[in-house]
């Protein structure tokens, strides 16, 4: 038996830590999560926790959840419909409108749940977050199904992906969160570098024998952000539209994928070399909702 | 003229998947090497998505020599205008750059084998 006591989930780096807790267990082990002492959890990180959980039960071994005492950690996590999928509990209404739900897409035969997706978000959303135009619900919403289509392009994640996300209306702002547990951006980028290395290669290089040079985690999250850069040929956009949202709404990002560590908060870039790897890939963004942050969205506000 | 609706050839509202762009792509292909003009509808599409772009439009650059003919030949209706000026400013962009580079190359070392 496996005991792993969460009082909070505020970083990137509590949910990270807590999944290679969870990943560690023993085959038919069962792995209690104890959240009783819970006073903090950042309910778009649980899509986090959530696929580990998902990993190990996969594996056979049986997880329990002790829910948190706290009577305001307990609602937000019954509301994000986290609690369902992994013990005994119901969904709360989730009155205000403010979670997007924990949910698994898979990457194949997805059509249904991606429309089923679309269509929660939208009348979930609409018109009840403050500030948030339909416009930009939309713009938002475009983001999100760019990232999920990158996941389905090049993750190869066995369980497909996880999502989970949060308005919070008071603080003009939107947390997101998208993680799989496939192939990381590293190895990707790799691949298709030295594919094209072997393509590209003049005839003098051939005969010089010069050989491809992999590039680390840290710049191969870089390169994946490029305007060009795709892995599968032409015009990669997905990503580097999603940075060009936050850039223009002075949001920030943070991605984690194998050991690179990559971050935008106050249009500073953070990049670091984790020790610990993390086995897939992390996108976790947070935008402005206030429309006024998006100059393209001053048309919509004129006719408003 | 050839009118084509997206929401018919893919059976689905949101236009995202390779697969999916690939069934658009053939289409268009087809129509276009027969010298049809098209008129192409995304009316009853909810979500449109670079990567489809990419596959169906962007990829038609690769195939056709005349980049100009080829920017005329497909008239967009019922297109959310962010949604064309993606296509337009960035999709359609972006693949005319790509397939230049790979024709670049390409010559280059054809050139190198003639030598």
């Amino acid at each position: 038996m496996k005991n792993i006591i969460i009082d909070k989930i505020e970083t990137i780096f509590d949910a990270t830590s807590i999944f290679s807790d969870i990943i560690k267990s023993a085959e038919d082990d069962v792995v209690i999560i104890d959240f009783s002492a819970a006073n903090f959890i950042r309910n778009h990180f649980l899509s986090i926790l959530g696929m580990a959980l998902e990993i190990v039960q996969n594996r056979g071994i049986n997880v329990e959840i002790i829910k948190p005492k706290s009577t305001k950690v307990l609602n937000s996590m019954k509301k994000i419909n986290f609690l369902s999928v992994f013990c005994d509990e119901d969904n709360n209404d989730d009155t205000y409108k403010t979670m997007v739900k924990y949910t698994n897409i898979p990457l194949k035969n997805n059509s249904l749940v991606l429309q089923e997706f679309y269509s929660y978000f939208i009348t979930q959303f609409m018109g009840k977050v403050e500030n948030l135009s339909p416009k930009l619900q939309k713009k938002i919403l475009q983001k999100i199904f760019e990232l999920f289509s990158n996941v389905f392009r090049h993750s190869d994640s066995a369980l497909g992906l996880f999502c989970s996300g949060q308005f919070y209306p008071s603080q003009n702002k939107f947390n997101f969160t998208i993680v799989d547990n496939g192939v990381t951006i590293r190895r990707n980028v790799n691949r298709y570098l030295s594919q094209q290395f072997i393509k590209n290669r003049t005839i003098q290089e051939k005969l010089l024998g010069k050989k491809f040079e992999n590039i680390d985690a840290v710049e191969s999250i870089k390169w994946a952000l490029e305007d060009e850069n795709s892995t599968t040929g032409a015009g990669g956009l997905g990503l580097s539209l999603l940075m060009e949202l936050i850039k223009i709404s002075q949001g920030s990002i943070e991605i984690i994928s194998g050991n690179g560590y990559y971050g935008i908060r106050n249009s500073k870039e953070v990049t670091k070399e984790l020790k610990k790897s993390f086995e897939g890939t992390i996108i976790s963004i947070e935008l402005n909702t206030h429309s006024g942050s998006y100059y393209f969205l001053g048309e919509e506000k004129g006719n408003g | 003229m050839v009118k084509i609706n997206v929401m018919d050839v893919i059976g689905t509202t949101i236009a995202m998947s390779t697969e999916d762009g690939k069934k658009l792509f053939e289409l268009l292909f087809k129509n276009i090497k027969e010298s049809h003009k098209v008129e192409l509808s995304f009316d009853g599409i909810d979500m449109l998505i670079s990567h489809f772009l990419n596959e169906s439009i962007g990829k038609l650059y690769e195939k056709f020599e005349n980049w100009d003919i080829l920017d005329q030949v497909i008239e967009y209706k019922d297109i959310d205008s962010d949604d064309l000026e993606l296509l337009k400013e960035k999709v359609i962009p972006t693949a005319k750059n790509h397939f230049k580079e790979v024709k670049k190359i390409e010559k280059i070392n054809k050139s190198i084998l003639n030598d």
